[in-house]
């Protein structure tokens, strides 16, 4: 059916609002116009094309679709196998071992179930992925951010660094204090000596 | 168990229980006499001093007492005391009192030496021994009224005789005249007379004794000194008469009013003329006064409490208040003060009566008794003329000089005075010197006793037999001399240290008239009488209530922990031993001053549940950190706040105990950590609200079984579990709660651009808070009310909280997105702005030609152009938008080029294919040109390719993209230097709200800046501006380039500088900061409180030089810049550093040398100039750190005013950081300082931050 999937371009209009152009001549604004101007779409194999279009309409280029999930799952690791595993977490860097890793074998390309179509994107700054499902046969559907649901990642063990230390903390850094039993013992007050039988001095010795 | 209620005196009943109770097993007690009998307090495990106090508490009088160990068996109750002084009469009037109660007990006292006297049934079998013969007298006066003795009139006047001559004695022993030993014996056998009925031979004693007295007083010499003392002598006997001289002029017959009016005249006129006449006087005073009142039926006219006649003054009380007779009492007729005297009077009556701390107002003796002699004095004294008054004022100018702010303490701090005064023989100075040699005795006196103990234990180890027998007694003889001798070193020590403590309080301490905090009367009076009772804990709590936010609370509880600390912080069962009491009272009371009064609150309910003595209740053994600590800490109390279904109660006992162990267990205390003590308060607070809690538990009970793996690491670590331990959705509520439990401040590690939004709403909105933790540790996903969710990071620093540093790292990733977001659309706006312009070149370049066509089919070919251009433009539009993303470089830095000042982080653009940054005008006109190239489908090479190319690079293009937000300079947008800036702004909007945004409060100071003074006042009026009509509890603020962090809008101290308008702010300013900074700065400091701040920062340097030069230059430089005049806090300041500069240059050379031989050692050359360089340096370090100081001592103790204007983020468990401005006393002029609480000290912040641009983002 590939011949017969409908030719689509990703644009953006006079009101920086994203569009999508089918067949090269007729501009659409939403999914339901997309649908109606190109049903050949919900074919199966223009599953990918209509992802492009669904996040391109959600939130323009803020997620790109995975299409080539070992591609994506090459990128990933390699980008974690560049990543220093004992660096501590630090402000304004985006590093995937801080999150954790996807079980890539659930990261597929874009496909139908029925009329919901299920992808894959990821993000910037880093390629976290999402995985998206919505019912492309709904009209009424909304699309938006929201749309992107992050993946479950399975953490990496933690760095054990401690990040950079903030020069204004003045909090104690040394190791607390554990009292020991004797130190705990001697809180207590010692019981009274019992004395007995305190006899004469002259007594026998026994 | 004996009752220890403090109710007036005993009931049967409880008597009964006390016999019962003793013959089952030893009880601690106290025996005081009391008005009417006896009071008897006894305890199995609350201390003697306990039952003393809860015996005084009961209508006990403290003058007459003993205590110690006390069982029971059959009709006899048998009391070990601990000391041979005891008042011998006490056990017969016990005797009789419960047999008054149809309880017919035996009492046998038995010594500590082991000897035992039993009571005869002689009545008047009394045993007088040194000290107590007053407690003897007055208690046969007291009898003889009592028992409608006819002589009670003639021995009560005995008895008040025998009290004005024991004090003469003393007086004397301790200066060794000779012969006082002898006097004191006839003293003793004075009052056995009066006991025994021998009235006649008593009084001839007592006559005998106080002309041996006026002889000593004489000394056989004429010098001025000895007169004075005699003349003291007789208008203290004089004044001991005054009750019966009162008594006779208002009920005695004319003639006989007519005469003892008389004398008093001539007493008057002669004591300042001639001794011996005024001794011969007042004789006859004294007889008329005995044989008259002993006419009067007893009751009738009764012995009042003796209360003081005029001093004689001869004429000086002319210009004085009028005299009358000049025995009306304070509240005479004569005295136009009289209403404010006997206003003091009830004062200190409803103060001590209602607590029922001490004596009993009218019960004379204890503080009370003395409090209202000097009520009497200061009263006579402006009576008598403004001689004796101005010489009264002058010698307790220390005291008057707080008794506008705190009548009832001054008062009560005389009478302290008073009885230290006595316990150290005199009025000596308290020296350093003087307390090293009290502690000395007093742990020489330890050791012997713990010696004696030991002894006694090895003894009673011994084979049983007459050598053991005779060697335990010999050791219990050693304990009881060794206890005796430890508790006159005690109370010696005590005497000194508690003199000490109230010097210093009331001259330059909290309680001085010119000390900035200002106490309720109470809890001035609460200080005072701590000082009496325990000077070392009430010290700290002196040093609490100098620099902490509580210190009414302190003061308020200061009583509460010398209880608990007195009983051994006992549950009933077991004790704390005395030396840990001590110190664990000391810890409680700090945490307490630095926490608050719900600490306090809580302490009472934790002692009785006996958790004090459990070990390690937290679980925080062994941690490796202070984040660990905390971590398992609050782990503790949260799982314990959380019921099985999720739902939160904080008033469960599993709750409440598990509270108390983190608050005040001593393992705990160990560590101790008052932020976070603070915050749990303040979260278990919040959550005892039903409504908060309700929806608390709402959260807890939402959570999902974690199954998500970075969920479950975080909620491993959270509860301390192994890497693969199951973890459920219990874990989740508990590491949620523990978070909860933890203030969430930026602490060791951290970004401030996430902690200050989160932090923001952990402090405005717990319950959101509480639903981001609940989010991350049970879905290992967070998403911020408006920005993008996230897998979380998991990759948290060890030993801190795992669920509370991934929502800070967590919602920084979810920034980023949100930012790269925004930022791209700004990028689009621009890039579209520019291929707009493109349009017209689309369009044309395939119309050659057309023009040759028919119209109709030029107008269809155009139309047909159009279209495919414009979608080819939106094509363009698109791809561009596809073909560019962004890096954030956290460590880039921009200059601003308006005022210079830098910035640092910022996104930086990046084309995606080929790679390559952003960072010129050049690489973008290139990238774009790839990109449109590429997007039109020409080749880069054509001959077409070239107008995309020059327009890409035309003015028209790179202005459409450059000035899309605007024309002007500031509105210029440049997609290769994208604006810089940390990401508070991103964050707080992903937190708080889409539509925030920065807004400037203080621009930058720009090049060159102004000076500081003027810089700090414009930075403060701005952020006054900014903050004016804003409601919120916290608002997140950027000093642009350096640090995000929250201001505090409501904070109380900010009231005084707000105003609608800016004049109004203006003229606040003015009033409330600059005014007083520069009266701060003119203030002349007194003397003594100069001189107190100048040795608290010296004395420890002197005590710390080790070595004889360095001694020598600060005890030089001290003495030589010691202030004696007052000083302004500059001249102080010159002093600390004029003193210390000899000092400080010893100590700066010896740093530089080390300096340079370990520059040597690795090979390294220093020139002589940078080694003198460095010496300078050196020793201006040393000097700055004390000039430091001394600037934090003296805005504290002098009062300058603070405003807190914001929350800087940093903290701890410990303690937290907020940024003040307030004057400098040297200068006068506002600075802005770092103030750290607990425990309120202050650091200058460096320039940068004033000259930092101010904005907010709301």
């Amino acid at each position: 059916m590939t011949d017969g999937i409908p030719q689509v371009v990703l644009g953006v209009d006079d009101a920086s609002q994203s569009v999508v152009i089918v067949e090269g001549d007729t501009e659409v604004g939403s999914l339901a116009a997309l649908v109606a101007a190109a049903p050949g779409l919900l074919h199966p194999d223009a599953a990918t094309s209509m992802a492009r279009a669904v996040a391109h309409f959600a939130s323009g280029t803020d997620y790109r679709v995975i299409t080539d999930p070992a591609g994506y799952e090459a990128s990933y690791r390699a980008q974690v196998a560049g990543e220093d595993p004992g660096a501590a977490w630090k402000a304004g860097v985006y590093r995937l071992r801080d999150h954790g890793m996807p079980d890539f074998a659930g990261i597929t390309a874009p496909a139908y179930q029925g009329t919901r179509l299920v992808f894959f994107a990821y993000s910037a700054p880093i390629p976290l992925p999402y995985r998206v499902e919505v019912d492309v046969g709904d009209a009424g559907v909304t699309l938006g951010p929201d749309i992107f649901r992050a993946v479950s990642l399975t953490p990496f063990p933690p760095s054990g660094a401690t990040p950079s230390p903030n020069p204004q903390f003045v909090g104690a850094t040394g190791v607390p204090v554990t009292p020991t039993d004797a130190e705990r013992a001697a809180r207590k007050a010692k019981p009274a000596l019992v004395v007995e039988d305190v006899g004469d001095d002259d007594a026998p010795e026994e | 168990m004996a009752k220890d209620d403090a109710t007036i005196g005993n009931s049967v009943a409880e008597l009964e229980e006390i016999v019962r109770d003793c013959k089952k097993k030893p009880h601690n007690f106290a025996l005081l006499k009391a008005k009417e009998g006896v009071v008897l307090k006894a305890h199995p495990l609350k201390s003697c001093d306990v039952m003393f106090r809860a015996a005084k508490d009961a209508g006990g009088l403290p003058a007459i007492s003993m205590t110690g160990t006390m069982t029971a068996s059959g009709k006899t109750l048998e009391m070990t005391v601990t000391t041979d002084e005891f008042p011998a009469n006490l056990p017969k009037l016990a005797k009789k009192h419960f047999m008054s109660m149809k309880l017919p007990l035996k009492v046998v006292v038995i010594l500590p030496n082991g000897q035992r006297i039993e009571d005869s049934d002689d009545d008047g079998n009394v045993e007088v021994t040194e000290g107590n013969e007053v407690a003897v007298a007055e208690t046969v006066a007291e009898a003889a009224q009592t028992q409608d003795d006819p002589d009670a009139a003639r021995k009560a006047a005995l008895a008040n005789r025998i009290k004005a001559i024991v004090p003469q004695l003393r007086d004397a022993a301790a200066r060794a005249l000779p012969g006082v030993d002898k006097l004191s014996k006839a003293v003793q056998t004075a009052a056995t007379e009066m006991a025994n009925a021998g009235l006649d031979r008593a009084e001839k004693l007592i006559e005998a004794v106080e002309a041996g007295l006026r002889q000593l007083a004489g000394g056989g010499n004429n010098s001025g000194e000895n007169e004075a003392g005699l003349r003291e002598k007789l208008v203290q006997e004089f004044s001991v008469m005054g009750g019966d001289l009162r008594t006779l002029l208002q009920g005695a017959d004319k003639a006989v009013t007519g005469k003892v009016t008389s004398l008093i005249g001539m007493f008057k006129a002669e004591i300042e003329r001639d001794l011996k006449k005024s001794g011969q006087i007042l004789s006859l005073l004294r007889n008329m006064a005995t044989s008259e009142l002993a006419k009067a039926q007893p009751g009738d006219t009764g012995v009042q409490p003796p209360t003081a006649p005029p001093p004689p003054q001869g004429n000086d009380n002319a210009g004085g208040p009028p005299q009358g007779d000049g025995l009306a009492g304070p509240e005479g007729d004569g005295a136009g003060d009289g209403n404010i005297f006997k206003k003091i009077k009830e004062t200190v009556k409803g103060v001590f009566g209602g607590k029922k701390t001490e004596d009993t107002v009218e019960g004379g003796g204890g503080i009370v008794g003395d409090v209202m002699s000097l009520v009497d004095k200061i009263s006579q004294a402006v009576k008598d003329g403004l001689g004796k008054a101005a010489e009264f004022v002058k010698d307790n100018a220390k005291l008057l000089a707080i008794a506008g702010d705190y009548p009832e303490a001054a008062l009560a701090a005389q009478a302290a005075l008073q009885d230290f005064d006595e316990t150290l023989g005199g009025d000596i100075e308290i020296t350093p010197e003087v307390l090293a040699k009290a502690s000395e005795d007093t742990g020489a006196a330890k050791t012997l006793l713990s010696d004696a103990q030991q002894a006694l234990e090895d003894a009673n180890a011994m084979r049983k037999g007459g050598k053991r027998n005779k060697a335990v007694k010999a050791a219990q003889k050693a304990i009881a001399d060794a206890q005796a001798a430890l508790s006159k070193a005690q109370a010696y020590e005590k005497a000194a240290k508690g003199k000490k403590v109230i010097e210093d309080a009331i001259t330059t301490g909290p309680l001085s008239p010119n000390a900035p905090k200002k106490f309720s009367g109470g809890g001035a009076l609460e200080i005072i009488k701590g000082a009496s009772r325990d000077p070392d804990l009430t010290a700290t709590a002196l040093e609490s209530v100098r620099t902490g936010d509580h210190h009414e609370a302190v003061a308020g509880n200061l009583g509460k922990m010398i209880d608990l600390k007195d009983a051994g912080f006992t549950d009933g069962t077991s004790t704390m031993s005395e030396e840990y009491s001590a110190k664990y009272a000391d810890q409680l009371l700090k945490m307490g001053g630095s926490v608050g009064p719900e600490y306090f609150d809580r302490i009472d309910g934790y002692m009785a549940t006996g958790r004090q003595f459990g070990d390690d209740p937290t679980g925080e053994a062994g941690s490796g950190s202070f984040g660990e600590l905390e971590q398992r800490r609050t782990m503790s109390v949260g799982k314990a706040m959380v019921k099985d279904d999720g739902s939160v109660d904080v008033d469960s006992d599993e709750a409440k105990g598990a509270i108390g162990d983190a608050l005040f267990n001593p393992d705990v205390l160990s560590n101790p950590r008052p932020a976070l003590s603070s915050h749990m308060l303040k979260t278990v607070g919040f959550l005892k609200d039903p409504a908060n809690a309700t929806k608390a538990g709402d959260i807890l009970k939402g959570v999902p079984e974690p199954t998500d793996p970075n969920a479950q690491s975080l909620v491993r670590r959270a509860t301390g579990k192994g890497d693969t331990d199951a973890v459920d959705k219990d874990d989740v509520r508990n590491s949620v709660m523990a978070s909860m439990l933890k203030p969430l401040d930026q602490g060791p590690v951290g970004s401030c651009f996430s902690t200050a939004p989160t932090r923001r709403m952990r402090e405005t909105d717990p319950l959101g808070a509480m639903g981001a933790y609940a989010q991350i540790a049970g879905t290992g996903k967070y998403k911020p009310p408006f920005g993008p969710e996230v897998a979380v990071v998991t990759n948290t620093p060890p030993g801190d909280d795992p669920v509370m540093r991934s929502w800070e790292y967590s919602l920084a990733t979810s920034t980023a997105q949100r930012a790269t977001s925004s930022t791209k659309a700004s990028l689009g706006s621009a890039n579209n702005a520019g291929l707009t312009t493109l349009s017209d070149a689309i369009k044309t370049k395939n119309l050659s030609g057309n023009s040759g066509l028919p119209p109709e089919e030029q107008k269809k070919k155009q139309e047909e152009e159009d279209k495919k251009a414009a979608l080819r433009l939106t094509k363009l539009k698109g791809d561009v938008a596809a073909a560019f993303s962004f890096i954030y470089d956290p460590m880039d830095e921009v200059k601003d080029s308006n005022d210079g000042s830098s910035d640092r982080g910022r996104y930086i653009l990046k084309l995606l294919s080929p790679e390559k940054e952003i960072r010129k005008k050049e690489d973008f006109i290139e990238a774009m040109t790839t990109v449109a190239l590429a997007s039109l489908g020409i080749d880069k090479d054509a001959p077409e390719a070239a107008t995309v190319k020059d327009h890409v690079k035309s003015d028209a293009f790179i202005n459409a993209v450059t000035q899309v937000f605007g024309a002007a300079k500031d509105d210029e947008y440049l997609p290769w230097e994208l604006g810089s800036g940390g990401q508070t702004t991103e964050a707080t909007q992903a937190l708080h709200g889409a539509t925030l945004s920065q807004t400037q409060m203080t621009a930058g100071a720009g090049k060159p800046p102004p000076d500081e003074p003027t810089r700090t006042k414009d930075l403060l009026a701005g952020f006054m501006t900014g903050m004016t009509g804003k409601t919120d509890d916290m608002i997140t603020l950027r000093t642009v380039g350096m640090h995000g962090f929250n201001a505090l809008p409501n904070h109380p101290s900010l009231d005084k500088l707000k105003g609608d308008t800016q004049t109004k702010r203006d003229k606040a300013m003015e009033d409330n900061l600059l005014k007083p900074g520069r009266d701060l700065r003119d203030t002349k400091v007194p003397v003594d409180k100069a001189v107190e701040m100048f040795m608290k920062e010296l004395q420890p340097w002197l005590d710390g030089a080790k070595t004889p030069e360095l001694k020598k230059a600060y005890t030089d430089g001290i003495a030589a810049h010691k202030p004696t005049a007052p000083v302004t806090p500059a001249e102080l300041t010159a002093a600390v550093k004029a003193a210390s500069k000899d000092a400080n240059k010893i100590r700066g050379d010896k740093d530089a040398a080390d300096w340079k031989k370990g520059k040597t050692d690795k090979g390294e050359v220093v020139s002589d100039t940078d080694f003198d360089k460095r010496k300078v340096e050196e020793a201006a370090a040393y000097e700055k750190v004390l000039t430091d100081k001394l600037t934090q001592r003296m805005m504290t103790d002098l009062g300058a005013p603070e405003f807190v204007i914001a929350d800087t983020n940093w903290g701890s468990g410990a303690d937290h950081r907020f940024f003040v401005i307030a004057p400098d006393p040297n200068t006068g002029d506002p600075v802005m300082w770092q103030k750290i609480v607990p425990p309120g000290s202050l650091i200058k912040v460096t320039r940068d931050w004033i000259d930092a641009e101010w904005a907010k983002i709301d």
